[in-house]
């Protein structure tokens, strides 16, 4: 029990202090006010007698407070009981719930989570792209195209025989060299309107693509041919008269 | 609020995947290790060929007097390998056209050539081709890689056991 002692304003009359004077002493008085707070409040105690009064009726209370106080811890009601009782409610807890655990604070969910989800998904988009342009990109290959009515197509692109040469630098590389020269056509994709065949030239390495298309159309407009000198410049051709005329035989070529 | 990982995942799937497809195609595919011109001449000959050569004929021990133009003469070679005794030059178009650009010739059989140069370099040129028939129907649709130093040759069966050889060249123009 505290004693009680209120400050009686009025045995001491009427007191000038405003509370704002009352809480300034009261600070400086229990030591938390700052320095300019503490200045102030000395100012206030040397031009001021009923400063001076409230605050020496402050430190009797404290006083009186503080003999209470030891008092009292002698009386002090033991909490050990209570804090034994909590234990053998929190083991009691662990057994049926499990044990408390103490988790750490999380950092900020969209940290966490986005800077795992960007990383996946960039590995994966990388790894992904790499692939499709790996695959897209690929040099052109040649195709090789037989057409079925044609028993004597001979493929551009044969099995040649090829040497390996061992390199003069003495390590592991091998040097292939084709008996052939290499093939200087190459087809990405061919569509016709009819058959498709190939005709090597001689030399096995290029080859003549030769549509042999389905229904010949009887054509209205039939080729036209010339009779004369062959143009050398850039124009067309003037149809004449003569369809099947043949022109002008400068070399001959004997197969 | 917790929020759904699924849309936020394929979100960034996709800006990656974009991100890494999109460079390629921004530096075009063209093989890296060429240099490629921008302007090309490119040479197409229509050749008549007549006189049909038979298996049987093609055949025989007796030598076959195959006929051709002056101006084929580069072309003697590959030109001997077809079943065909005469050539005859019809026309020959030259036309100067940027790389990568689609162009479109006629014939004189009221054919139509369109074509487009993908590269070009010292030794290999790519070249798409379309080969159609005066009435629009398709004879030919390829993508062909040769040698910039040589022609490419396609033929079709026309009227009359006859038929229609194309000479296509590309050659670089110096800018």
């Amino acid at each position: 029990m505290v004693a009680e002692k209120q400050i009686n304003k009025s045995s001491m009359g009427s007191s000038p202090l405003s509370e704002r004077n009352e809480f300034l002493l009261s600070q400086f008085h229990d030591g938390e006010c700052s320095a300019l707070s503490a200045l102030a409040a000395r100012v206030l105690l040397a031009v001021s007698k009923d400063a001076r009064e409230f605050l020496a009726e402050l430190r009797e209370i404290s006083s009186q407070c503080s003999q209470h106080g030891d008092s009292l811890s002698a009386e002090s009601v033991s909490l050990w009981s209570r804090v034994e009782a909590r234990i053998n409610q929190e083991e009691q807890a662990a057994f049926y719930l499990g044990t408390r655990q103490i988790t750490q604070p999380k950092d900020s969910t969209f940290q966490t989570w986005g800077a795992r989800h960007i990383i996946l998904g960039g590995v994966s988009g990388a790894a992904l792209a790499s692939l499709v342009i790996t695959v897209a990109y690929q040099p052109a290959r040649l195709v090789t195209f037989s057409a079925p009515s044609a028993p004597q197509i001979a493929q551009p692109r044969m099995v040649q025989p090829v040497a390996i040469q061992r390199s003069s630098s003495g390590s592991n590389r091998y040097r292939i060299r084709s008996a052939r020269p290499r093939t200087t056509l190459e087809v990405d994709w061919m569509r016709a309107n009819g058959s498709l065949k190939l005709i090597p030239d001689q030399n096995g390495s290029s080859a003549i693509i030769w549509v042999r298309r389905r229904a010949l159309r009887t054509m209205a407009r039939q080729l036209p041919s010339h009779v004369g000198p062959t143009p050398l410049s850039i124009s067309t051709a003037t149809p004449v008269n003569n369809k099947k005329g043949i022109g002008v035989k400068n070399k001959e070529v004997t197969r | 609020m917790t929020m759904s990982s699924v849309p936020f995942f394929r979100t960034y799937f996709l800006l990656i995947s974009t991100i890494f497809l999109t460079i390629p195609m921004i530096q075009g595919w063209a093989e890296p290790s060429t240099k490629e011109k921008s302007y090309i001449q490119l040479s197409v000959r229509a050749i008549q060929a007549t006189n049909p050569i038979s298996d049987a004929d093609s055949n025989s021990t007796t030598k076959q007097t195959v006929v051709l133009d002056s101006d084929l003469r580069d072309l003697e070679q590959k030109l001997s390998q077809l079943p065909f005794g005469n050539f005859q030059l019809l026309s020959s178009k030259q036309e100067v056209i940027t790389l990568k650009s689609k162009n479109s010739i006629r014939l004189p059989n009221g054919q139509s050539l369109a074509f487009r140069p993908m590269y070009l370099d010292a030794k290999r040129v790519g070249l798409w081709l379309h080969w159609r028939d005066g009435d629009g129907s398709e004879i030919l649709n390829t993508r062909v890689h040769f040698d910039a130093a040589e022609s490419v040759l396609t033929g079709t069966d026309c009227a009359h056991n006859e038929g229609l050889v194309l000479a296509i060249k590309a050659s670089a123009i110096a800018e």
